[in-house]
């Protein structure tokens, strides 16, 4: 019986706590979810690849004064000069972003802890040597990466895009406005995955915490909307972190063609939209995973 | 002492799953024993940290396991419902679950081949466990709980669904892990199973313990209950009458080659039975305590 002897002994010198199991967790996680759905492949590799393509193509290609193997640029009221491709690009990302987010964590982060529940994976996980937080990071961590593919990746891919298309250099000019991008797309991403791991945690069934999850973001942001116009108080569209995305896209990444009416939204207030969705998504989650008991 | 319970009680709701346990378990094999709805599985769950008690105190190793996973470094925990994810290999998922206890991915892969070689599940490691039979996800269950080389083992209902071969394979490496100084907790509801691991058993009975010790410790207590001894005999008639004259014996039955004695020592009839079939020059082909098995003794009690 060899796994009786040596083994042990290697397990009674290593340290009491497992090295990073939430990462254990993560990586097993994506690797599953990426294997399971064609759907999260697709959009996986489609939505950064397909975002340069539009990037190259229509925008830089066509509005862009010299751009590198472009012959002519399309005439635009108001001057090339001051047209900033790069902050309209952005802004057009966070708001077509926003719903292909909702879905992709629908599919991906809302099934994770159900699925636990459903599988009574649950009564394995609680009987490692995990902590219930641990856990909660590990899938956290699985749903973040994964949506950063979605969220992260497609800004800085323009962003070369641009650096490599441009007639002169613009690599620093432009850098504050990726970074601006990229903050605002890491707290939507924080958020996101947050309220797919909240719905997630409240049902055992991983079709229904997904449907829960979209029915959420869906019904939230037209309430808030609804609520802030009748009330006449913008501060209810902190229920809707789609309009955060919006006001800070058009705060933060200015452009000269914007026709859309700005956002009634203050700048802080969409700020503190993130932490607090984030907040509360997480609370419910460790509330729930804390005080679960493996009962079937 | 390893394994404590003192004074718990689990509740579900108005339900109750335990009531005023306090059982000490020690090195070796315990077999855990009770019918259906006993709460053999909510004692293991509470032991194994799934469950925290309604009132009183579990503890393993000194810890309080629900709130001391750390603890779980030296328990390996097989639950009796399936719980995988049926689209990982065998492999895949005892090397993940093992990787959950520190090890690194390597190591937990190789501990991973030979927990799954141990249970002999090694042609169908690689295999979705979507499509295992149900002999071989218990077999995948076991395998998770061994594969760190836990001090103590906690399982629930292990041999259900195993084939034959399977079984007896548990069995032996129950009983070996037993005789290395594990301790090892074993629930069913089968209770010849739970015989061929271990003397040592904790009847349940609707949430109490009934009885625990060894299964001639509480067989002895039984006294108002006199021992059968069954006799195959084709004298069976002529012995009868013999026995009933001696002291301690309070009935015998006849049937077909065969006498089945009432005895309040047991002892003492066999002592006295080589010297009568000497002394009448009788036959006997055979002789067995009928009532000292587990199921016996478990009908007794929960009269």
């Amino acid at each position: 019986m060899p796994i009786y002897d040596a083994a042990y002994r290697v397990l009674e010198t290593r340290p009491l706590r497992p090295r990073a199991p939430w990462w254990t967790i993560a990586t097993t996680m994506m690797r599953r979810t990426l294997k399971r759905h064609s759907i999260v492949r697709g959009l996986i590799f489609v939505i950064p690849a397909g975002f340069c393509f539009f990037a190259t193509v229509v925008f830089y290609g066509r509005y862009m004064a010299g751009a590198r193997g472009m012959d002519r640029a399309l005439p635009i009221p108001g001057g090339l000069d001051k047209l900033d491709i790069f902050n309209m690009l952005g802004n057009q990302f966070l708001q077509a972003v926003g719903m292909f987010a909702v879905i992709f964590v629908a599919l991906v982060g809302a099934p994770l802890i159900a699925e636990d529940h459903r599988a009574r994976a649950l009564s394995l996980y609680f009987s490692r040597p995990l902590k219930r937080r641990e856990y909660v990071l590990g899938k956290l961590t699985a749903v973040v990466v994964l949506l950063s593919f979605l969220l992260i990746l497609p800004p800085i891919l323009m962003y070369l895009v641009e650096v490599v298309i441009a007639p002169t250099n613009i690599a620093m000019d432009r850098l504050p406005s990726l970074l601006w991008l990229l903050a605002i797309s890491t707290a939507a991403l924080v958020t996101f995955s947050a309220a797919s791991l909240g719905a997630s945690a409240l049902t055992k069934r991983p079709a229904q915490a997904g449907a829960l999850l979209v029915g959420i973001m869906i019904l939230l942001p037209a309430t808030a909307q609804i609520l802030a116009q009748q009330l006449d108080a913008p501060g209810w569209l902190m229920l809707s972190p789609f309009e955060a995305i919006r006001a800070l896209g058009r705060h933060h990444l200015p452009y000269l063609l914007a026709f859309d009416e700005p956002s009634r939204m203050s700048i802080t207030r969409a700020w503190l939209t993130f932490p607090l969705w984030s907040a509360g998504c997480l609370s419910l989650l460790a509330w729930r995973v804390r005080r679960v008991e493996v009962v079937e | 002492m390893i394994l404590t319970l003192k004074d718990v009680a689990k509740w579900y709701g108005p339900v109750i799953g335990l009531v005023d346990v306090s059982v000490e378990i020690e090195q070796g094999v315990t077999g855990l024993l009770g019918p259906n709805g006993a709460g053999k599985s909510t004692f293991l769950k509470l032991v194994a940290g799934q469950l925290r008690p309604s009132t009183g105190e579990v503890r393993v190793l000194g810890h309080d396991p629900f709130r001391t996973p750390a603890v779980f470094r030296k328990v390996g925990f097989s639950p009796e419902p399936d719980a995988f994810y049926e689209d990982m290999t065998g492999l895949g998922f005892v090397s993940f679950l093992t990787r959950l206890r520190g090890f690194t991915p390597s190591e937990a892969r190789r501990k991973a081949q030979e927990a799954v070689e141990c249970v002999g599940l090694t042609e169908a490691a690689h295999k979705r466990i979507g499509a295992y039979s149900k002999g071989m996800r218990q077999r995948i269950k076991l395998a998770q709980a061994l594969a760190h080389d836990p001090e103590i083992l906690i399982l629930d209902e292990p041999l259900t669904g195993l084939d034959p071969v399977a079984r007896r394979r548990i069995v032996e490496l129950v009983r070996e892990l037993g005789e290395q100084g594990r301790t090892i907790l074993i629930s069913s509801h089968v209770l010849h199973e739970v015989e061929a691991m271990t003397p040592r058993i904790v009847l349940l009975h609707q949430g109490r313990v009934l009885a625990r010790g060894t299964i001639g410790e509480i067989r002895a207590l039984l006294d108002q209950y006199p021992h059968r001894i069954v006799v195959r005999s084709p004298d069976a008639r002529e012995l009868a009458q013999a026995l009933l004259a001696a002291p301690g014996v309070v009935g015998a039955q006849l049937s077909e080659g065969m006498v089945r004695i009432d005895a309040n020592n047991p002892d003492e009839v066999y002592d006295l039975l080589p010297g009568l079939v000497l002394e009448r020059n009788l036959s006997v082909h055979g002789l067995e305590m009928a009532d000292a098995s587990l199921d016996a003794i478990f009908e007794y009690l929960v009269k």
